[in-house]
């Protein structure tokens, strides 16, 4: 699903990633993590195109994205959902709204977008929220639709860079069994964290950065061996 | 993308950044309506000029020992100008008529003419010329007067072709400011929009990750300009509108020359439209120039 081949990123000659290689398959769940500055969030940007790779070759999906076409980077991401520590939610617009945006982008009949729009909205418990503004949420809830947001159109990978460092250890663990309910649905999932107690909790696949490159693997007898077939939120109700 | 969804992002826009909208919308309506008045104005000009140019009389004085084969040879000059079909012919105005018409002209203190020795003026041949430039008409005059039996030759264009170089310089004066006016506005116009998607950049962020296309982040934005242009050329369209239907009567009454073009001398209703049109088309392309340029997400 995500495979990177002898990757290099430089910021302005400063190395981020080094020589980076990695095979994720279709539906496994993979931790991200390594000190500050280590580069996590560096890896998800090349995997979703927000930025280019010095050197190496990127697939996902089969696609080589490493030279991708500029105009092309939107379909892409198209099938990647992507979560961030600081929700990026649109404050102006109702959490309907926020998680139909990804919808609108793709041209979705407006009845289409209100039954795909709920459904999700109740896979994350929020369904009674939807005509709230994201800041009367808490921090919780606002990851919680920003992750529905992500999800909406059923995307392949969910990519989340510390979606659980605003978060308190509660809000965390809800934040992160929905996640990996999402996963046992058949999404490829994975998690940039430098929250240890996550990592010892899950025991799922850990890659470990330091200073840009992949110092060690662990929990790799966790990857799946069954695949489900993924459906659609609604055909999952 | 849907056609009511990009229109609704881009009233939201508005909403959410009103003092933009408004700004955007009062200068181009600002713009629009210099810019129309002046064209008014000169369209009137033009107009004014034109209609005196149709008055235009070429008028040969001839010797009064002018033979009347030289008197035939005038006329024939005269009548082979232009196309006789659509004009009047030459005539002729002989002296005693002349006399008389002076008399009558100076109504009480006419009878005075009756005490002269002998009539002082000369017997004439006129011809209109009204579409004939004034550079044509003065070389015309030349040749005539250089005619045997011709005492003087009057043709108008010692007034006529000044105006004539007056209009066209101030017609190139006002398409230079045309084009200041028109290119201000449209830098102006833009720095709005610029202020708006720097405004919204947050918003343009999100919908770039969840894969919109740049001209599903553009469309919106382009709408917004095509509304607020064709708002304020729409403002332009009627205060000028309102403007001309106060101003014309009281300017007819005020310069008898402007009476003479008749109650409507400009196609107000077409000038309109065009202005508004116009501001829909600026308010695209200020739209469009800084989403272009500021839109590098
Ligand atoms: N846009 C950028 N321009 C220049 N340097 C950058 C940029 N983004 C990241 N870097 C540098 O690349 C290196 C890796 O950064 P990255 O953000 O990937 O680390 P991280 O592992 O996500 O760290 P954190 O845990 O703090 O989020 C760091 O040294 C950082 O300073
Ligand atoms: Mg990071």
């Amino acid at each position: 699903m995500i495979q990177l081949f002898h990757v290099h990123k430089q910021y302005r000659g400063q190395p981020a990633l080094v020589d980076v290689n990695l095979d994720v398959d279709k539906g496994e769940f993979v931790f991200l993590t390594g000190a500050s500055g280590a580069g996590k969030t560096t890896l998800l940007k090349l995997i979703f195109c927000a930025e280019r790779p010095s050197r190496g070759q990127i697939l996902v999906s089969g696609r080589n994205i490493a030279r991708i076409r500029e105009s092309a980077i939107p379909y892409l991401r198209r099938n990647i959902g992507v979560v961030f520590q600081d929700f990026k939610l649109l404050p102006s617009a109702t959490v309907f709204d926020n998680v139909a945006l990804t919808l609108h982008v793709l041209g979705r009949s407006s009845s289409e977008i209100r039954r795909r729009v709920m459904a999700v909205l109740e896979a994350v418990g929020l369904e009674h929220k939807a005509a709230n503004p994201p800041q009367r949420l808490s921090g919780g809830e606002q990851q919680r639709v920003a992750i529905a947001r992500a999800l909406v159109n059923d995307p392949a990978i969910l990519l989340a860079d510390e979606p659980t460092g605003n978060l308190d250890p509660a809000l965390t663990l809800d934040i992160m069994n929905l996640l990996a309910d999402v996963n046992v649905r058949g999404t490829t999932v994975l998690v940039a964290t430098h929250d240890h107690s996550l990592l010892e909790r899950y025991q799922k696949r850990t890659l470990t950065l330091d200073r840009g490159r992949i110092l060690e693997e662990s929990g790799s007898a966790s990857r799946r061996a069954a695949i489900p077939d993924r459906g659609s939120w609604e055909e999952r109700r | 993308m849907s056609l009511p969804y990009v229109f609704r992002r881009a009233l939201k826009g508005m909403r959410e950044s009103p003092f933009g909208a408004a700004v955007a919308t009062a200068t181009i309506a600002l713009a629009l309506f210099a810019v129309g008045s002046l064209g008014a104005a000169g369209a009137v000009a033009a107009r004014a000029l034109s209609s005196w140019g149709r008055d235009l009389e070429l008028t040969v004085y001839l010797d009064d020992a002018a033979t009347p084969a030289e008197r035939a040879e005038v006329s024939r000059r005269l009548a082979a100008l232009g196309e006789p079909s659509s004009e009047a012919p030459p005539r002729l105005l002989d002296k005693r008529q002349a006399l008389a018409a002076l008399r009558q002209s100076l109504g009480d203190v006419g009878p005075v003419l009756d005490d002269l020795p002998e009539n002082p003026l000369r017997d004439a041949v006129v011809r209109p010329v009204p579409s004939l430039d004034p550079a044509r008409l003065a070389a015309l005059a030349g040749e005539l007067r250089a005619l045997p039996g011709v005492a003087d030759v009057d043709d108008g264009s010692q007034w006529i072709g000044p105006a004539v170089r007056l209009l066209a310089w101030l017609r190139r004066a006002g398409l230079a400011l045309f084009g200041v006016v028109v290119a201000t506005t449209v830098i102006l116009v833009s720095n709005t929009f610029r202020l708006a998607v720097y405004a919204r950049r947050d918003e343009i962020g999100i919908l770039k990750l969840v894969g919109a296309t740049d001209s599903f982040v553009r469309l919106p934005f382009l709408v917004e300009g095509l509304i607020e242009g064709s708002l304020g050329g729409s403002f332009a369209s009627l205060a000028l509108g309102g403007a001309w239907l106060w101003a014309w009567p009281r300017a007819a009454v005020a310069v008898p020359l402007l009476a003479s073009l008749g109650a409507s001398p400009l196609p107000l209703g077409r000038l309109l439209a065009g202005i508004a049109t116009f501001g829909a088309l600026l308010g695209l392309a200020a739209s469009g120039l800084s989403v272009g340029r500021f839109l590098k997400v």
